[in-house]
């Protein structure tokens, strides 16, 4: 490595420290599992520390290093390129390492059943050296490389607790779909291989009318490890099986890795054609938000909620592309901007509000081992930390001004009525105008969604008696929640800061000037003014709060546990409406021996079935399992008929080499 | 036809008996004369083509293949008791007229294999190898105790061999030595488990051992 000039010297380091961390993925075999427990993730955090610092203060340096003879992988050098983009995911996939390592020392200490702590955090180390070599690749074998350890490494963090029927099920469908995703990359990177002859990313070009079918391979193997709309079956799997952190990492950033992916590739493009892909991903974009946010309301697994939420979020992010896209195509540079803004700063918002998120419920989860509404409640009181972190999270994530949400939110908002302003095809025009809709609907959507997790985990009542003996318990797994809880103010209130610096790494700097983004911080204080002005209202008005209770009460006054708003209850209404889509249905079973007017028991049952994987994949898998089962005759055990098959094939080989040699 | 044709086929011959016979004893020296016949038409070709190194290689073809191994075997038969092995899914007779059905499309392999190998002149050579493999694995397919599995694939090796030789003309020796060593390894293995096998089973024969499935 050419390290002797001075200049490429944080470059080296920080490759260094990519090596030290995949060294540290074997020092858990070899020491103790309690001084594993802090060891590694202290070293861990350090190393991961210090790349992100490299990398935020070099952030615009562009770097590219090939491997000599020796190491090659195969058909091309181990190669690595260092520029702003991957600058900008070191940082955040660098922050959230260090955050989720610190907060799996807790949830691993008090796991129940007992979790292989060694094995844990070897494939811990494994998966972010892998993320990191991934971010960096120049080459698409490189690339293909890491991108499969990092597939492997997360799919045994996965199935951590392998034991558990459900946890195999869903390591299952994470693997298969993973292995389904890098059958797509390799078909599309081979054929880009076959249209440009070389394996440099920095050679090839996607969506253009020459490289159609393996662009579109590329983008189908990286918008199913995204979990887009009809992929997205893995998340709701994987999400809930994962330990927080674990889920932190996955969806904060693995997920995001596939749009950095299409961006890295779609950079070195140099000319890009066809509305198609406009449509491609808007449709895409626009499905995925709705689907997600509709099935993360009726969930009441939290975990689930959260994962179907990355769902919709991956959507958001790719209607940011698709006006990324637009401004391409059209040559128009402020919507080019304006797209690749609101993508880098909803990638961004993203990773931190649901990482944070994520290691709230892992706070909850290391202590009492559910993460299932049904049974949490009125959290706060004894959690006030990190109910407030998770409260500041779930504004940003349902993009409340003056939380970076928002600033995201409202770009993408920005972007899509610039298209409607410049474009002249009256198609897009109206798609466009439906996009619009339906993204106004998903932001009212997801308010109801956290507002329903948010309420029934920490406020009301407790609801069992599981969490008794809950508290705050280390500072390792607070500092990570604070830290992004800051964060996600910081990146709303700074938001003209954050695009400044978004502009300068990606050289957009004349066209800015000139833009409306400049008064961006500006717009959220004063909608923030407006809202504590109405609340005010109830004061001035001097409401003074009065107690009512009903007149039919019968004396109590109050809900009990059981009598509260539950999390179908809660979502009941939206979720009949959508009832074709959820396969949603209410069943109410009254019982006793004079049912109208003095029941006995009441029993309600809320039942709901995701549509695509019931009619899809389900009966796809069946017939696949029917095929397999006949190919499985032929293996019957008999040495006598494996030697018949030697036999025929023996014969068929001899008949066609002397036929047609 | 000359001496080489001759040798070969007439080994060839003898395995196709070994189809035919019911007796396991029979059939080892039934194999034992035709690894001798074919030693001796590689010797043959050895004087003909003034080649030492094949006249070795039979030198030690016969006495590894034809004595050392059939002797084994039969050591191994007498320990366990077994006499006889019947057909597993045709008669014995019919297994036989298989074995002279396979000579014949042997011989139209080879006069095609031919047209494309003008330099070489031994048809009845290489009708015998293909013969012998064919043999060998109708052998292995048509019987049930494990022995005969062996003298199948014994029978197998030696169409191969004779294959080769008559294609090829010579190989290095050191590789014929070693393919040698590694048939009489494998052979001690194969005698190591039956004696394993008709202790722990009782049995040794090969249809009862189909737990090889993974369901």
């Amino acid at each position: 490595m050419d390290c002797n000039s001075f200049t490429s010297l944080p470059n080296c380091l920080i490759i260094t420290l990519i090596f030290g961390i995949l060294v540290l993925s074997i020092l858990p075999c070899i020491t103790k599992d309690k001084i594993t427990n802090w060891v590694v993730p202290s070293l861990l955090s350090i190393f991961c520390s210090v790349i992100c610092l490299a990398s935020l203060i070099f952030i615009n340096k562009v770097w590219t290093w090939q491997a000599d003879k020796p190491f090659y992988l195969g058909l091309a050098p181990l190669a690595i390129h260092f520029d702003g983009l991957a600058n900008l995911f070191l940082v955040l996939l660098t922050l959230i390492t260090v955050f989720s390592s610190l907060g799996s020392i807790e949830y691993l200490k008090e796991a129940k059943p007992k979790l292989n702590t060694p094995f844990y955090w070897s494939s811990f180390c494994l998966f972010i050296a892998s993320m990191l070599m991934v971010i960096l690749a120049n080459n698409a074998i490189t690339f293909l490389v890491f991108w499969e350890i990092m597939a492997i490494s997360s799919s045994v963090l996965v199935l951590m607790d392998y034991v558990n029927k459900n946890h195999q099920k869903a390591g299952l469908i994470y693997l298969c779909s993973t292995r389904i995703s890098s059958l797509f990359l390799y078909l599309g990177f081979f054929g880009l291989n076959q249209v440009f002859h070389s394996w440099d990313f920095s050679h090839w070009q996607i969506l253009t009318n020459s490289t159609l079918i393996p662009s579109i391979l590329v983008i189908l193997g990286f918008l199913i490890k995204a979990g887009a709309f009809p992929f997205h079956l893995w998340l709701p799997y994987a999400h809930p099986a994962a330990i927080g952190p674990v889920s932190a990492l996955m969806s904060g950033i693995m997920i995001k890795l596939s749009i950095y992916g299409i961006i890295r590739l779609l950079t070195h493009t140099s000319q890009l054609s066809g509305l198609f892909y406009v449509y491609f991903f808007m449709i895409i974009g626009v499905v995925s938000a709705f689907w997600g946010i509709l099935f993360a309301l009726i969930q009441h697994d939290v975990k689930r909620s959260l994962a179907y939420s990355s769902v919709e979020n991956i959507g958001l992010i790719l209607i940011a592309l698709s006006i990324y896209i637009y401004g391409r195509i059209t040559m128009n540079n402020y919507l080019e901007m304006l797209g690749f803004i609101a993508l880098i700063y909803h990638i961004i918002n993203h990773a931190v509000m649901k990482s944070l998120l994520f290691l709230s419920i892992s706070a909850i989860d290391a202590q009492i081992h559910n993460h299932d509404l049904y049974y949490l409640g009125g959290l706060i009181k004894k959690l006030p930390i990190t109910g407030f972190c998770f409260l500041i999270g779930g504004l940003s994530i349902t993009s409340l001004p003056p939380l970076n949400g928002f600033v995201s939110k409202w770009l993408i908002y920005t972007g899509l009525f610039g298209i409607i302003c410049s474009c002249n095809n009256k198609i897009l025009l109206g798609f466009t105008i439906v996009v619009l809709g339906l993204l106004a609907m998903v932001g009212a959507m997801a308010v109801l969604t956290f507002t329903k997790v948010f309420a029934l985990l920490f406020l009301g009542r407790v609801r069992s008696d599981i969490n008794k003996n809950i508290q705050e318990k280390s500072f390792s797994t607070l500092f990570g929640q604070i830290f992004l809880a800051v964060l996600c103010v910081a990146l709303g209130i700074g938001s003209n800061f954050v695009i400044n610096y978004i502009v300068k790494i990606f050289n957009y700097q004349d066209v800015f000037e000139v833009s409306p983004i400049a008064y961006l911080p500006l717009l959220p204080l004063l909608i923030l003014l407006f809202g504590i002005s109405i609340a005010f209202i109830p004061v001035y008005l001097k409401f003074s709060p009065k107690n009512y209770t009903h007149a039919w009460g019968c004396g109590t006054d109050r809900l009990s546990a059981l009598m509260q708003v539950n999390s179908d209850s809660y979502s009941h209404l939206i979720a009949s409406y959508f009832r074709p889509i959820l396969q949603y249905d209410l069943k109410v079973n009254i019982l006793g021996y004079d049912k109208r007017h003095f029941p006995e028991t009441i029993e309600s049952e809320t039942l709901s079935k995701s549509l695509i994987e019931n009619n899809i994949y389900t009966p796809i898998i069946k017939d696949f399992q029917i095929l397999g089962s006949h190919f499985a005759k032929l293996q019957a055990g008999s040495i006598h008929l494996y030697l018949l098959y030697i036999v025929i094939s023996l014969v068929v080989l001899l008949y066609f080499g002397v036929r047609f040699l | 036809m000359n001496i080489i044709d001759f040798f070969s086929l007439t080994g060839s011959c003898f395995a196709i008996l070994m189809l035919g016979s019911v007796s396991i004893r029979l059939n080892l020296w039934l194999y034992a004369i035709q690894t001798f016949f074919m030693a001796l038409s590689t010797l043959s070709e050895s004087f003909k083509f003034s080649n030492s190194e094949l006249a070795i290689i039979s030198l030690v073809i016969i006495i590894i293949k034809a004595f050392f191994i059939p002797i084994f075997l039969n050591f191994v038969i007498e320990k366990i008791k077994v006499k006889s092995d019947s057909g597993l899914i045709f008669p014995v007779p019919i297994g036989m007229h298989l074995g002279i059905l396979f000579l014949g499309f042997s011989n139209l392999f080879t006069l095609e294999i031919l047209k494309s190998l003008p330099e070489i002149h031994h048809s009845g050579n290489i009708t015998a190898g293909i013969s012998l493999l064919f043999t060998g694995m109708l052998f292995m397919l048509l019987r049930k105790i494990a022995v005969s599995q062996i003298i199948g694939f014994l029978t197998l090796e030696n169409g191969i061999f004779l294959l080769g030789v008559s294609i090829t003309h010579s190989m290095p020796l050191i590789i014929d030595l070693g393919v040698m060593l590694d048939i009489l390894v494998a052979i001690m293995i194969c005698g190591l488990f039956i004696f394993k096998i008709s202790s722990s089973f009782e049995h040794i024969d090969v249809t009862q051992l189909n737990e090889l499935t993974e369901s």
